[in-house]
């Protein structure tokens, strides 16, 4: 394979979400294993939040809330912070050599406002609940916290409320609809030319992010491999094209499967590689099961709909250079730091007198794994129940051969290669 | 849209590569290309005959 074949394959072309969340359940469950926390990222953007507050003249260590989640020292010197440094450089480096950066400015203002009004609701939820679409629902499922579920079943429940309010006349974003074919992509050599200088640019961005891995590795082996592993996650999201918005609200609008069998199976693994590392002595971590569980998770699905985005989704779109995700991120910031500033007023009411479930304890070990990876095979058919409501009727014939077609190919050779041929026959 | 007619797709954000041909698909309809210009993706879906 040459270099141009390996660049078209590999860093252009899309991978499947399927294998890359499979990969990613895997890799968060060593990252637990190895650092002692869960792949999380909205922690350390609260964090971020109690650092400008510090530097506005607050003195958000002695708030609450960081005396929970510690604001001790710099990003650079924090596990989440180095981890996510990663996050953007791999997912920059990804969009780079897929010569897929460009500054894409939002349709309107008012698309820009709901970005950030989504990006606020979003990240005060996410923060009410102690999580986001990472820490309470795709590692904090595989933490056995019960709090988890209740944050994955309403996260939801509000994105369906999200997609209502994003269908009312006033928000939806006009389409430009042409009858002549585009003339957009005439200049190849201007491509060419921006692909050449997108290679460049994404090597700069490895050799620094790799001298960056060396420098925190010198600091301490978790810190260095940290680094490591944000590269990672940053550059499969990216490559996957990994968004739990889609997956939560398109239940809703078109009923798609892929992602959300994606994500859940992805927590399969997780589920079972953080089961052996807490065999083997790793503490869980696991969160109040209390109405700020159910609560934030509502308040989360109808923010990533309004934003068009979760926390990992407005990362990698962010570094793509979708300037809407800039503002969504700004938006999770100041939410989660909302959450931090109210504290105790929020968490004195909805969350601390509730207990934290730890289901392989509430259950005992193996009742809690096998009721866990039996409700996110529940979660799977729920999910194929629900496409069935959107599916248009066809013959049982052709039904059959498009899924194998589709589990084979994986899309669209499938129909284009084989169905024609076979069409007399199956209609 | 009429059987055989070709709609032309266009969209700046990636994540459409995971959506619109499974969307094509499960209402029925051919997605013939999905391509990379850069930032730009296109899709062409057909309706069958």
């Amino acid at each position: 394979m040459s270099f141009a074949e390996f660049r078209t394959q590999y860093l252009v072309r899309f991978w499947s979400p399927i294998p890359a969340l499979l990969a990613l359940g895997v890799a968060s469950a060593y990252y637990f294993a190895i650092t002692g926390t869960f792949w999380a990222v909205t922690g350390e953007f609260t964090r971020w939040g109690g650092h400008i507050a510090a530097l506005l003249g607050f003195s958000p260590q002695q708030w609450s809330y960081f005396q929970l989640i510690g604001l001790n020292g710099s990003p650079l010197e924090r596990i989440d912070g180095v981890m996510i440094i990663g996050m953007f450089a791999g997912a920059l480096c990804a969009a780079l050599w897929a010569s897929n950066v460009q500054l894409r400015w939002p349709t309107s203002k008012r698309r820009l406002a709901q970005g950030l009004i989504g990006g606020i609701i979003a990240g005060f939820g996410a923060r009410l609940a102690m999580g986001c679409n990472l820490a309470a629902f795709f590692t904090g499922i595989p933490m056995f916290s019960l709090h988890a579920w209740a944050f994955m079943l309403t996260t939801v429940i509000g994105a369906w409320i999200g997609v209502k309010l994003c269908l009312l006349p006033f928000l939806r974003t006009p389409l430009r609809l042409d009858t002549a074919p585009s003339s957009l992509f005439a200049d190849t050599a201007k491509l060419a030319r921006r692909a050449r200088l997108q290679n460049r640019l994404g090597l700069l961005v490895a050799v620094l992010v790799l001298g960056f891995a060396v420098w925190r590795f010198e600091a301490s082996l978790v810190l260095g491999l940290a680094v490591l592993f944000g590269i990672f996650f940053g550059a499969v999201i990216e490559r996957g094209q990994i968004c739990f918005t889609s997956a939560a609200r398109d239940l809703w609008t078109t009923g798609r499967t892929r992602i959300a069998y994606g994500i859940l199976l992805g927590m399969v693994v997780a589920c079972l590689g953080t089961f052996g590392a807490i065999a083997l002595g790793a503490t869980p971590k696991i969160f109040w099961m209390g109405p700020n569980a159910a609560l934030g998770g509502l308040l989360f699905g109808i923010g990533i709909v309004l934003a068009g985005g979760c926390e990992t989704g407005w990362m990698y779109r962010a570094m793509e250079g979708q300037v809407h995700f800039w503002v969504v991120g700004i938006g999770n910031i100041i939410g989660g730091t909302l959450v931090a500033i109210f504290w105790d007023e929020l968490g004195g009411a909805l969350a601390l007198p509730y207990p934290k479930i730890n289901l392989l304890e509430y259950l005992g070990a193996g009742t809690g794994l096998l009721l866990s990876l039996a409700g996110l095979m529940l979660a799977m058919l729920l999910v194929y129940l629900n496409a069935r409501r959107f599916a248009v009727r066809e013959g049982l014939a052709r039904w059959m051969i498009n899924r194998i077609c589709h589990w084979i190919y994986g899309g669209n050779i499938a129909r284009t290669t084989l169905l024609p041929p076979l069409k007399p026959w199956l209609t | 849209m009429t059987a055989g007619q070709m709609l032309e797709v266009i969209t700046d954000c990636a994540q459409s590569v995971n959506g619109i041909p499974e969307d094509a698909r499960a209402k029925g309809y051919d997605c013939l290309a999905v391509e990379q210009h850069g930032p730009l993706f296109r899709f062409l879906i057909r309706v069958p005959g």
